[in-house]
């Protein structure tokens, strides 16, 4: 197997030199431009020593954003995609978090980036990619490689306030992509059509699936999602097969009702995670894709992409689509609260995940780390991380694991994995805001936003736009005069969620 | 009827309506999620289909563009 992803490039650069690897709004890239692009970013960084570290770039997913992350592999760096579509007082505390020499942009981000607190040297894609390649410097570096060095970092949301960086390595990607590939029967035949942001580690089974295989990669814009007519016709225009896709991008189909206009037939493989597929929006899209498969992945971050897979059944008209089995490199169970195994049916435990794909750990975070990567309490013999998701689960009749829910504060809002102590935190900062409390409203799927103190409403979300990601900035706010609190002192999330639903 | 509509997107997200007039795309208030989900409110609200040939960028840019799209669906 190899040993860094650098090597998948150069092998799909061997087999299909010629043949398209990417599509985005701006072209189209081969094999061997990309190979020959990821080597000139790399010569140019060598001079500006990034080798262990992890390198910030600021820019829009698309062709040079990859050119850059391999650039930045053959430098001996890992690499952490800053989506600009975040504030930047989020930006600024994650470039603070990094800490590195160097900071990768585009010329449409320079000048935002400027404006920004750090002290990291700005480069520029443009420049990078007209240097020179240097293969001698690029193979020194290559012979420090392991497979265990850091491929990227992606930050999530952090209960404190700060968010976490999850470090995952080459091998976790390779390995885990072996196996998805085969599974799922991606080859270069296949055009993928990405919708997951690059800071959102879906977007990983995109682009190392077009780097193994072969097959070619069409980056779909964001903006698209709002707008199911523009993203009918590129399924169409450009042949996709395979959707690797959060569960809210094809509801934006089916919620429009948007199969009236054109049925994308090309499309044969659909994979879905994120959260829950409501059945019947899967119905529809089973319906117009008669010989499709369809796929519920599920696994958080910090085990590189995917854990379960399941295929769906079409003879099975299920209405509670399990999370399926574990892919062969990794082993999942449930442990239940007194540190056992569960393995009969219908009985919830804490999925629980051990292998070759879970994360380095989190990025200068030796607490956070030793906290949720901790020793299997099963095994007594041996030495065995494994990662504790905060998932809750029961095996259904025929062993596929069933998800229930969460046992923290965490969320899942439009795919996007959300602390609601991160949120209370930015809120707590809020001059007028005294006490607060933020609840997830299942059903209406809003996040609602108690609080004590004399601050306007309006003024609290705009302040809260600036400092969170748009996604996590709550859609109602109620005013409480006193925060209701449970015996022990502790603030009574019931009782605040029996005074939302009352008001709605 | 105007008024209604107003009315009804405030209550979606008060920060569309702060001025009518203002490109809810370029300025980030709506993402590509909010505009289905408002899609689907209206719906609601308003006890209407509104066709997917009608959820384009043109019709979802300000807040004015929106009530136009209202009023024509309605009359």
């Amino acid at each position: 197997m190899e040993r860094n992803v650098v090597e998948l490039l150069e092998n799909a650069t061997r087999l299909y030199a010629d043949k398209t690897a990417v599509k985005d709004m701006s072209g189209e890239c081969s094999f061997a431009e990309l190979c020959r692009n990821a080597k000139s970013v790399g010569s140019a960084l060598t001079d500006h020593d990034i080798f262990g570290y992890t390198i910030p770039v600021y820019m829009e997913k698309g062709i040079v954003a990859l050119e850059v992350f391999w650039g930045i592999t053959y430098a001996g760096g890992s690499y952490s995609l800053m989506n600009p579509i975040q504030p930047a007082d989020r930006i600024e505390k994650i470039l603070a978090i990094l800490d590195a020499p160097v900071i990768i942009t585009d010329r449409e981000h320079l000048s935002v980036l400027k404006e920004m607190k750090h002290s990291a040297r700005i480069l520029l894609a443009e420049e990078l990619l007209q240097a020179e390649i240097q293969e001698d410097k690029l193979n020194v570096i290559r012979n420090k490689a392991i497979d265990t060095d850091a491929l990227y970092v992606n930050f999530t949301s952090g209960s404190t306030g700060i968010p976490k960086g999850v470090v995952v390595s080459h091998r976790s990607v390779i390995e885990f992509i072996h196996y998805f590939t085969e599974i799922f029967d991606i080859t270069s035949e296949d055009v993928i059509g990405n919708q997951a942001p690059f800071d959102f580690d879906v977007s990983v089974k995109d682009i190392y699936s077009m780097l193994l295989t072969g097959a070619t990669l069409y980056i779909i814009p964001k903006d698209y999602f709002a707008f199911p007519k523009k993203i009918l016709d590129v399924l169409e225009a450009e042949k996709i097969t395979t959707l690797i896709w959060a569960v809210s991008a094809l509801c934006v189909i089916t919620t429009l009702k948007s199969f009236s206009y054109k049925v994308p037939t090309s499309v044969n493989k659909v994979l879905f995670s994120g959260e829950v597929m409501p059945a019947n929006h899967l119905k529809e899209w089973m319906r117009v894709l008669p010989d499709a498969m369809f796929v519920n992945l599920y696994g958080p971050t910090e085990i590189t992409c995917n854990c379960t897979y399941y295929v769906i059944d079409r003879t099975l008209n299920e209405d509670k689509i399990p999370i399926g089995k574990a892919f062969p490199n990794e082993r999942v169970f449930l442990l239940d609260d007194r540190q056992k195994e569960v393995l009969e049916p219908n009985v919830e435990g804490e999925v629980c995940v051990a292998g070759s794909t879970l994360a380095l750990g989190y990025f200068r975070d030796k607490e956070k780390t030793e906290a949720a990567f901790v020793q299997n309490p099963l095994n007594d013999k041996n030495n065995e991380l494994i990662y504790r998701t905060g998932d809750m689960a029961f095996y259904r009749e025929d062993g596929n694991l069933v998800y229930v829910g969460r046992r923290d504060f965490q969320i899942k809002h439009m795919g996007h994995r959300i602390e609601l102590g991160e949120i209370e935190a930015c809120m707590n900062e809020i001059k007028g805001v005294e006490r607060v409390c933020c609840l997830y409203d299942h059903a209406g799927q809003k996040i609602v936003a108690f609080y004590q103190g004399t601050a306007e409403k309006l003024a609290v979300k705009e302040t809260l736009r600036s400092k969170l990601i748009k996604y996590m900035v709550p859609e109602r706010y109620i005013t409480v005069e006193a925060m209701p609190l449970t015996p022990n002192g502790k603030i009574d999330r019931k009782s605040l969620r029996q005074r939302y639903l009352e008001q709605e | 009827m105007r008024e209604k509509i107003l009315e009804q997107l405030k209550e979606i997200n008060e920060e569309i309506v702060v001025d009518t007039n203002k490109d809810l795309l370029a300025s980030g208030i709506l993402d590509s999620f909010d505009i289905v989900n408002m899609v689907v409110e209206l719906e609601e609200a308003f006890g209407v289909d509104i066709d997917v040939d009608l959820v384009t960028p043109d019709n979802f840019r300000t807040a004015e563009s929106i009530i136009k799209l209202m009023e024509s669906i309605l009359a």
